[in-house]
């Protein structure tokens, strides 16, 4: 796939090194001079000094060509106009932007830019989950957080430990749809047993992962 | 600070955002003929430029934040004028104004007529400075 690429520093060079990775085509939209020359070096890659936000940088970037579109730059305001041009002006399938300000992040949806990442955000609504219980080592919010997605570690002393899915009372709108036992993975039924040392994926809407999480373990 | 009025009585606030040359004046203006007016800029050494005429408030924030917005009271403004330096800027506050708040009024100025295509079908107005100093030129050198 092409991707054009506004932005630079560490987020850009992690970003290419896993896009580069999977053969995609990189072309980068960067408006200070050295920045530039720093990741042409380190990448190889085009890298067009400019600023991505005026549609002939753009165009000298291969928009026209470009599959995927992602902004992050370190201004919100930057990277909500070089989306909006992106998909207005050139009709990108899909344009991506990182917000820096995590209040963006609805801003811009409204604003018709609806693949938004706030870092902060999704650290927050991380750390928020993991501090509350203990059990749960991995969780990703999905639609705005309405849903989550948690990855809970059993232990010994958890209710589910040793018994069947179906020996237990777990809410509507919640469901345990992977087992991860010894780096396999098993998609589980009413009568799967679970054991000591298994994560479990659940999916659950945000008003009762709590519950959810509380009928496995047992609290 | 609260401006009471529903959706169908607005107040007569007017937001000024970026208190440069522009901005400044239009302020000074605007408050001179009697309507409310908030300037907001995240330079407090901007509001200098304001006219002594000028008896509104100013807010030292940046105005692409949409909560800034809220506290100045935008959801009840009869208009909202993005003059920053930043046509990115002017592009962002616009776009919150009209889309989010539903401001009868919007106004930007952009540097960039090639950013145009963005608020095409927004109902946001725009002044191009450029175009301006074009057709006025024309006209002195037609004379």
């Amino acid at each position: 796939m092409n991707f054009v690429i506004v932005g630079g520093g560490k987020k850009v060079d992690f970003l290419v090194q896993a896009l580069l990775a999977k053969n995609n085509k990189i072309t980068i939209i960067n408006e200070n001079e050295r920045e530039c020359k720093r990741l042409v070096h380190e990448h190889d890659i085009p890298t067009i000094f400019g600023d991505g936000s005026k549609p002939f940088i753009l165009e000298d970037a291969g928009i026209k060509k470009a599959d995927l579109l992602i902004a992050l730059t370190p201004k919100d305001e930057d990277n909500l106009v070089v989306c909006q041009l992106a998909k207005k002006q050139f009709q990108v399938g899909r344009v991506f932007a990182v917000v820096n300000n995590p209040k963006n992040v609805s801003v811009f949806k409204r604003l018709g830019v609806d693949t938004v990442v706030s870092g902060t955000y999704t650290l927050a609504s991380m750390i928020v989950q993991m501090a509350s219980m203990d059990e749960i080592v991995n969780s990703i919010s999905i639609e705005d957080g309405k849903i989550q997605l948690i990855e809970l570690h059993v232990t010994k002393g958890h209710r589910i430990c040793g018994k069947q899915l179906s020996d237990i009372d777990f809410p509507e709108n919640a469901i345990v749809g992977c087992i991860i036992r010894n780096g396999n993975v098993f998609i589980p039924n009413g009568r799967s047993e679970i054991y000591a040392d298994d994560k479990l994926t659940i999916l659950a809407s945000a008003e009762v992962q709590q519950e959810a999480v509380s009928a496995l373990i047992g609290s | 600070m609260s401006f009471n009025g529903s959706a169908k009585n607005k107040s007569n606030l007017h937001i000024v955002v970026g208190c440069g040359r522009l901005g400044s004046n239009i302020a000074t203006i605007l408050s001179s003929n009697g309507k409310d007016v908030v300037v907001i800029d995240n330079d407090p050494d901007a509001f200098r430029k304001l006219g002594s005429e000028f008896s509104g408030f100013t807010v030292e924030a940046d105005g692409i934040d949409v909560e800034t917005l809220e506290k100045t009271g935008v959801e009840n403004a009869l208009a909202v004028i993005a003059v920053t330096e930043k046509d990115n800027v002017n592009l962002m506050v616009a776009q919150i104004a009209k889309s989010i708040f539903d401001s009868p009024l919007v106004i930007a100025r952009l540097y960039d007529p090639d950013k145009e295509i963005i608020l095409n079908g927004t109902g946001i107005k725009t002044i191009y400075p450029n175009k301006l100093s074009l057709a006025a030129l024309e006209h002195m050198i037609a004379e």
